[in-house]
C-alpha cells in the first residue's frame, strides 16, 4: 500500500532525488587544475609493481617511465578488466572472460593462477596475501556496464583465491555491481556497491554492513590512504534523469531493445560526444557556454574518506571540464595519481595541495 | 515525399493525436485550474451540498413561501456580508457590524417613529449614520493605523453599550406612536416584493451588481484588491493606503445602515438581541466563500455564495429545532473547516496547477534519418560551418533572427529588448535602432524598410529606419470554446510579409511563454497558431490552428502560399493564404534529423531552413509515451528533464517541393554551436541564435553574389 502510494506520487522510494553535491561532496575543479602525466587511450587499474607504476589500458599492461613518457609492458590480447599490486615485486591482472594471471615487471613473468566466472571488476591483496576478487556482474560483462546498471541487476559477488592453491571461495553474493575491493589492516574487507551507490563491509557469511551510504555517483575503485581511511574513484554521477528512467520499467525496456547502447539514458565515463546522445534542459549552451554545474551523465570526482567512512572532502571535473570517468586511483609518495577515461589521461595530483583544502 | 492534404484547422492533430488523446481533453483540467474564478467552486459545491442535506432533513425547506421568507432574511445579511468582504478583501476584519446594525436599526426606528421623518429621508440619514459609525473604525484603523481587529471589538462593545443604554431608555417609548411619513415606501421594503422576489433581496442583488463593478471594474475597487494583497506595494505605487482602508469601513458602514433600515422595516422591533451573533454569521459565509482572511482575495460572488450557504444552515437547523447553542457550534464547526480550507487552498493552489496544467500527448516520430557523416542522405555532416566568422561576439545576447537592408547593415534583436544595427561594410561598429523592451525573434523588411519584429510576450512591432516604434498588433480574435484566453499573443515568434502587406506570423504556443518552451516539448499538443494582421484594415485573424509550435514563416515565390516550420513536429508544412487552394495545409517536409526554426529565402528560388537542434532517439522513444512524460515533469527537476539537443545543429537548403539540397553542419560545436536563423545577402549566409553571444557569418561562392531579400520580396521600389 505504502508503495504503491509512493509510486504514484513519486514520492519515497520512488522519487528521483539524488543527493545534493554540498558538504563533502562541495563541487570543486580541482581534477581540472591537476597535471596531466601522461596522454593514453581508456587508461584504468593503475598499481605498483616492484616500485613501477603500471596500469593498463584496453588489451595492454604499460609501464609509467616518468611525466609524460610509458612503455608497453605486455600486450595481453584480451581486455583487461582489473589488476592489483600485492605490495612486492609481483601483482595480478585479470582479463575478459575471468582469467587471473600474475605479473610481474617483465612479460616472462607472466603467469596463469585461475579463472573465475564473469568479468572481474577489482582486485585487492588481503593481509594474508591472498586474492579478492570482484565479479561485476554474472550476466554482463565490463563493457555492458550500463545495461547491468539498467536491468537493475544484483548479481556480482566477490571471491577470495588462496595465494598457494588458488581454490577460490565466495564470500558474497548478490552484490549491486561490485566495482572496487579494499582489504582494511585489521583484516575487515570493503567492497564498493556501484549500482546502489555506497561502500559496504563485507561480514563473515556474506552478509554486508554499509558504511558510507548515498553517494553522489556509482563508486568503483577503492585505495587506503595514508593515516587511515580511503580514497574512492566514483566513475559516475548519479543524475536525476537515470534515476528516473530507473523507475520507468515500460519505458526502460523500449529503450534497452530499441536504442542503441551508446544513445540511451544513462550514466557515461565520457563527455557527451553526440547530438544522438540524451541532453537535459539545464545542458543547453547558453551565451556560447555550458555552465559547470549543468546536469550530467559523466563526472571526474574523487571522494577521500576518513577513518570511520565519513566522506571527507572531494575532488571534481564538472559538466564543463573533460577528465571525466574516473575508475582508478593510486597513491604514490606525495601525489594522488587517477586514471581519466574520459579525456584519456593520467592525472597527477600532489598530496599536500588536497589537504589545503580542507 | 508523402504528401497529405488537411483542411487548415486540424493539420497536426488529425495525423499525431491518437485516440484516446482526442477523446480525452486531459488538457483541460490543468487550464480550468488556472483560471480566478476556480476559487469560486468551492463555495458552490459547498451550497451544492447544503442544499441537497437540507432539501433531505428538513421537508419543506424549499417551498415557495419558505424560501421567499428565507431569501427577506437573506437579502439583509447578503447586504451586511458585502460590507464586510469589501474590508476583508482589503486586508481588515469588522468585528463591530452586530452592534453598528442594532444601532442603525434603532436610528432608522427613531427618525420614522419618533421624529416623523419621511421614509425616503430617513434612509439616507440611516445611511449617513452607518457610515459616521464605519467612519469611526476607519478613522482609527486607516489613519491611526490601529489593528483592525481589536479596533472593531472595542466599537463592538461601545456601540453594543450605546445601543443598550438607548433601548433601555428608549425602547418603551420609540414605537409608542405607529404613524409612519410614507408608509407604502416603508411597507414596501418591510414586506415589498419585485417579480415574487422581496425587496430586501433585490436590494441586495443591485447592491451585489454595483459592488461587483467597483471591485473589478473601477479604479476604487483595484485599489482596494491592490491594498489588501500587499500595503506595502500599493504603497510604493502610489496609492493612498490609508485613504483606502478607511473607506472600506465606511462603505461597510453604509450596507450595514442599509440591511438595518429593511430589517426595521420588516419587524419594527429595537429588542435587546437586535445584531447579536451576526458577526459570527457573516464571517462565517464570507471565509466559507473563498474570501482570504489575509486580503488581497475574494469577490461579490464568493461573498453570496458564502453567506447563502451559512444563512441555509442556520435557518436550516432552526427549523430543525435545534437548540441556540447546538446552532452556534455546527457554525463554528463549518468556520472551522472554511479557514482551514482557505489556508491550505492559498498554499497549493499553484502547486495542484503546477502538477497538472502540462498535458502531454502521444506523438510517433518516423525513424530518425541517418546524418552521419558520410551518410547517403542529404543530411550527412560535414565541415560546412567550419569557416564562420563571428559578428559582434560577446557584445551580443541572443540574436534569434537576423537581417540586412539595402546598404547592407545586419539588423537583429536581443535578450535587452533591443533592435541593434551592425553597420556595414565590416560590422564591427553597432548602434541601437530602437528599445522595444522584449526580445525580438522574427524580423522583416517591408516595403518602407521598416523593420517588423516579432516580440516574444508583446506582439507584432514596426522599427521605421529612424528608431520609431510602433505596435501593430498584440491581440488576435479569441477562440470560441476555449478555456483559456487566447486572444494575448504569448510568444510571437517569426513572420513573413505577403506581396499585398499582409504580414503573416506565427504564436508557438496559447498554453506557455517562451521561457517554458520546455513544456511545448514535451507536450506536443498543437497549441500553436498562425495569424495574419492585415494592415490595410488594422485587422488581426487567426487563420490556423492546433499547429505544434509553429515557428518559422517564409513566403514561397508564388504569391499564394508561405512556408511554416513545426518545430517539434520536425515538418515543415506550406500554407496557402491566397488562389485556389486559400485555406490549406500541405506536408513540404517530414521527418527532418532536427526541429526547423527560420525559413528564409535562397538566392537561387530555394528557401533556407535552420535546425535549432537534433533529434535524439531517447527523446524520439519518449515522444511515444506521454504519461512518462508527464510523470518526468512532475518528478525531476525542469533543469534535469530529457530535451531536445539544441547545443548543436545544422544549416538545410530545400526546394518549395521538398527536395533537400544542401547542409551545413558545425559537428563539433565549436565554430557556431546554436542556431536559429540565417539570412543570405549578397554571396554571405548571416546565422543567429536564440542562446548565442554572436552573429555567424558564411561567404557562399556559389550563391547570387547581388541578390538581397529585400529586392527579392519589393523588387527596385525604392
Amino acid at each position: 500500500m505504502t508503495t504503491w502510494w509512493q509510486r504514484w506520487r513519486g514520492i519515497g522510494g520512488a522519487s528521483p532525488a539524488i543527493p545534493p553535491l554540498d558538504g563533502p561532496y562541495d563541487a570543486n575543479n580541482a581534477l581540472e587544475e591537476g597535471d596531466a602525466l601522461l596522454r593514453v587511450d581508456a587508461p584504468d587499474n593503475l598499481f605498483k609493481v616492484g616500485g613501477q607504476l603500471q596500469f593498463t589500458s584496453g588489451t595492454k599492461r604499460m609501464a609509467i617511465i616518468g611525466p609524460g613518457e610509458a612503455v608497453l609492458v605486455e600486450d595481453h590480447g584480451t581486455e583487461i578488466t582489473a589488476a592489483a599490486g600485492d605490495g612486492g615485486d609481483s601483482g595480478v591482472v585479470a582479463l575478459s572472460g575471468g582469467t587471473l594471471l600474475r605479473v610481474g615487471l617483465r612479460p616472462d613473468a607472466t603467469s596463469r593462477i585461475g579463472t573465475l566466472d564473469g568479468d572481474i571488476t577489482a582486485l585487492a591483496f588481503d593481509r594474508e596475501g591472498a586474492i579478492l576478487a570482484c565479479i561485476g556482474s554474472s550476466k554482463h560483462g565490463l563493457g555492458a556496464w550500463t545495461r547491468d546498471l539498467l536491468e537493475k541487476r544484483r548479481e556480482g559477488s566477490l571471491w577470495r583465491l588462496d595465494p598457494r592453491t588458488a581454490a577460490a571461495t565466495k564470500l558474497s553474493h548478490g552484490l549491486a555491481y561490485p566495482c572496487g575491493v579494499l582489504s582494511l589492516s585489521n583484516g575487515s574487507v570493503v567492497v564498493a556497491e556501484a549500482w546502489r551507490h555506497r561502500l559496504v563491509e563485507v561480514l563473515p557469511g556474506g552478509r554486508t554492513k554499509p558504511l558510507a551510504s548515498d553517494l553522489p555517483g556509482y563508486p568503483a575503485r577503492l585505495i587506503s590512504a595514508d593515516g587511515g581511511g580511503a580514497w574512492l574513484a566514483v566513475m559516475a554521477p548519479r543524475n536525476q534523469l537515470v534515476e528516473f528512467v530507473l523507475r520507468e520499467d515500460e519505458y526502460r525496456n523500449r529503450m534497452l531493445s530499441e536504442i542503441d547502447p551508446a544513445h540511451w539514458i544513462a550514466p557515461s565515463l565520457t563527455r557527451a560526444r553526440s547530438f544522438l546522445e540524451p541532453m537535459q534542459q539545464g545542458a543547453q549552451r547558453s551565451l556560447g557556454t555550458l555552465k559547470p554545474w549543468a546536469p550530467s551523465m559523466s563526472i571526474g570526482l574523487v571522494i577521500r574518506f576518513s577513518h570511520d567512512w565519513a566522506a571527507q572532502y572531494s575532488l571534481f571535473s564538472r559538466a564543463d571540464g573533460t577528465r571525466h570517468g574516473i575508475r582508478s586511483v593510486l597513491r604514490d609518495a606525495d601525489r594522488l595519481l587517477a586514471t581519466s577515461i574520459g579525456a584519456g589521461e593520467i592525472l597527477s595530483l600532489p598530496l599536500s595541495k588536497l589537504g589545503e583544502r580542507i | 515525399m508523402p504528401r497529405e492534404q488537411h483542411d487548415g484547422t486540424s493539420v497536426c492533430n488529425a495525423s499525431a493525436l491518437s485516440l484516446r488523446d482526442r477523446l480525452l481533453p486531459s488538457h483541460l483540467l490543468g487550464e480550468v485550474l488556472s483560471k480566478d474564478w476556480i476559487d469560486t467552486l468551492i463555495p458552490t459545491a459547498f451550497l451544492g451540498v447544503t442544499a441537497v442535506a437540507l432539501f433531505i432533513l428538513t421537508p419543506g425547506f424549499f417551498a415557495a413561501a419558505s424560501l421567499s421568507d428565507l431569501s427577506r432574511v437573506l437579502g439583509e445579511y447578503l447586504l451586511v456580508g458585502m460590507g464586510v468582504a469589501i474590508i476583508m478583501i482589503a486586508g481588515g476584519i469588522d468585528l463591530s457590524i452586530g452592534s453598528a446594525f442594532a444601532l442603525c436599526n434603532f436610528v432608522a426606528l427613531a427618525l420614522v417613529f419618533k421624529f416623523q421623518l419621511h421614509v425616503a429621508l430617513a434612509f439616507p440619514l440611516t445611511i449617513a449614520f452607518g457610515i459616521g459609525l464605519g467612519a469611526i473604525n476607519g478613522y482609527l484603523v486607516g489613519y491611526r493605523r490601529l489593528r483592525a481587529f481589536l479596533t472593531t471589538l472595542v466599537t463592538l462593545v461601545i456601540f453594543r453599550s450605546i445601543f443598550d443604554l438607548l433601548a433601555l431608555n428608549y425602547s418603551a417609548t420609540l414605537l409608542q406612536n405607529y404613524q409612519v411619513n410614507g408608509i407604502a415606501l416603508w411597507d414596501f421594503m418591510g414586506d415589498g416584493e419585485i417579480l415574487g422576489l422581496p425587496s430586501s433581496f433585490v436590494a441586495a442583488l443591485l447592491v451585489a451588481a454595483g459592488c461587483h463593478v467597483y471591485l473589478t471594474r473601477l479604479r476604487g475597487g483595484w485599489h482596494v484588491q491592490a491594498v489588501g494583497g500587499s500595503r506595502r506595494s500599493a504603497f510604493n505605487a502610489g496609492i493612498n493606503v490609508r485613504r483606502t482602508v478607511a473607506a472600506t469601513f465606511m462603505l461597510g458602514g453604509a450596507l450595514t445602515a442599509i440591511g438595518a433600515f429593511f430589517f426595521a422595516a420588516r419587524l419594527n422591533t429595537a429588542g435587546s438581541s437586535t445584531g447579536v451573533g451576526m458577526e459570527l454569521i457573516v464571517i462565517t459565509g464570507i471565509v466559507l466563500g473563498g474570501i482570504s482572511l489575509g486580503g488581497g482575495r475574494g469577490s461579490i460572488a464568493k461573498a453570496l455564495l458564502g453567506m447563502t450557504a451559512v444563512i441555509c444552515i442556520t435557518n436550516g437547523m432552526l427549523r430543525m429545532g435545534l437548540a441556540s447553542g447546538g446552532s452556534s457550534m455546527v457554525l463554528g464547526a463549518v468556520l472551522i473547516v472554511a479557514v482551514i480550507l482557505d489556508i491550505r487552498w492559498a498554499k497549493n493552489r499553484h502547486k495542484v496547477l503546477a502538477r497538472n496544467y502540462v498535458a502531454p500527448v502521444r506523438f510517433v516520430m518516423p525513424p530518425l534519418v541517418d546524418s552521419q557523416p558520410g551518410a547517403a542522405t542529404p543530411y550527412a555532416m560535414n565541415q560546412g560551418l567550419a569557416g564562420v566568422s563571428a559578428i559582434g561576439l560577446r557584445q551580443l545576447e541572443g540574436p534569434e533572427d537576423v537581417i540586412l537592408d539595402e546598404d547592407d547593415h545586419l539588423y537583429t534583436g536581443t535578450r535587452h529588448g533591443d533592435i541593434v544595427r551592425f553597420l556595414a561594410p565590416d560590422y564591427s561598429r553597432q548602434e541601437i535602432v530602437a528599445h522595444i523592451g522584449g526580445h525580438p525573434l522574427g524580423m522583416a523588411i517591408d516595403r518602407d524598410g521598416s523593420i517588423v519584429a516579432c516580440v516574444a510576450g508583446m506582439g507584432l512591432y514596426r522599427t521605421t529606419r529612424d528608431g520609431e516604434v510602433t505596435c501593430l498588433t498584440n491581440e488576435t480574435n479569441r477562440s470560441r470554446f476555449s478555456i483559456i484566453d487566447d486572444s494575448k499573443i504569448k510568444m510571437a515568434d517569426d513572420l513573413d510579409i505577403a506581396p499585398d502587406g499582409r504580414i503573416f506570423f506565427t504564436d508557438p504556443s496559447v498554453r506557455y511563454e517562451l521561457s517554458d518552451w520546455l513544456n511545448e516539448a514535451l507536450e506536443m499538443r498543437g497549441n500553436g497558431r498562425l495569424i495574419c494582421f492585415d494592415p490595410r484594415d488594422g485587422s488581426t485573424r487567426t487563420v490556423a490552428r492546433n499547429l505544434i509550435f509553429p515557428n518559422g514563416v517564409c513566403m514561397t515565390n508564388d504569391g499564394q502560399s508561405l512556408l511554416l516550420a513545426s518545430t517539434w513536429a520536425c515538418r515543415i508544412l506550406r500554407y496557402w493564404y491566397d488562389g485556389p487552394k486559400i485555406g490549406q495545409i500541405e506536408v513540404v517536409i517530414e521527418n527532418l534529423p532536427g526541429y526547423p526554426d527560420n525559413i528564409n529565402r535562397a538566392s537561387d528560388g530555394t528557401f533556407w531552413c535552420a535546425l535549432v537542434g537534433m533529434r535524439s532517439p531517447a527523446f524520439d522513444l519518449m515522444l511515444e509515451m506521454p504519461k512518462v512524460r508527464e510523470r518526468m515533469i512532475k518528478r525531476v527537476a525542469p533543469d534535469n528533464c530529457l530535451f531536445a539537443n539544441t547545443n548543436s545543429g545544422c544549416l538545410i537548403r530545400f526546394d518549395a517541393e521538398g527536395r533537400v539540397l544542401q547542409s551545413l553542419w558545425d559537428p563539433t560545436g565549436e565554430a557556431h554551436s546554436h542556431v536559429t536563423s540565417m539570412r543570405e545577402h549578397k554571396g554571405r549566409l548571416f546565422i543567429g541564435g536564440l542562446r548565442n553571444n554572436r552573429i555567424g557569418m558564411i561567404d557562399l561562392p556559389e550563391a547570387g553574389q547581388d541578390w538581397s531579400g529585400y529586392r527579392s520580396y519589393w523588387g527596385d521600389a525604392r
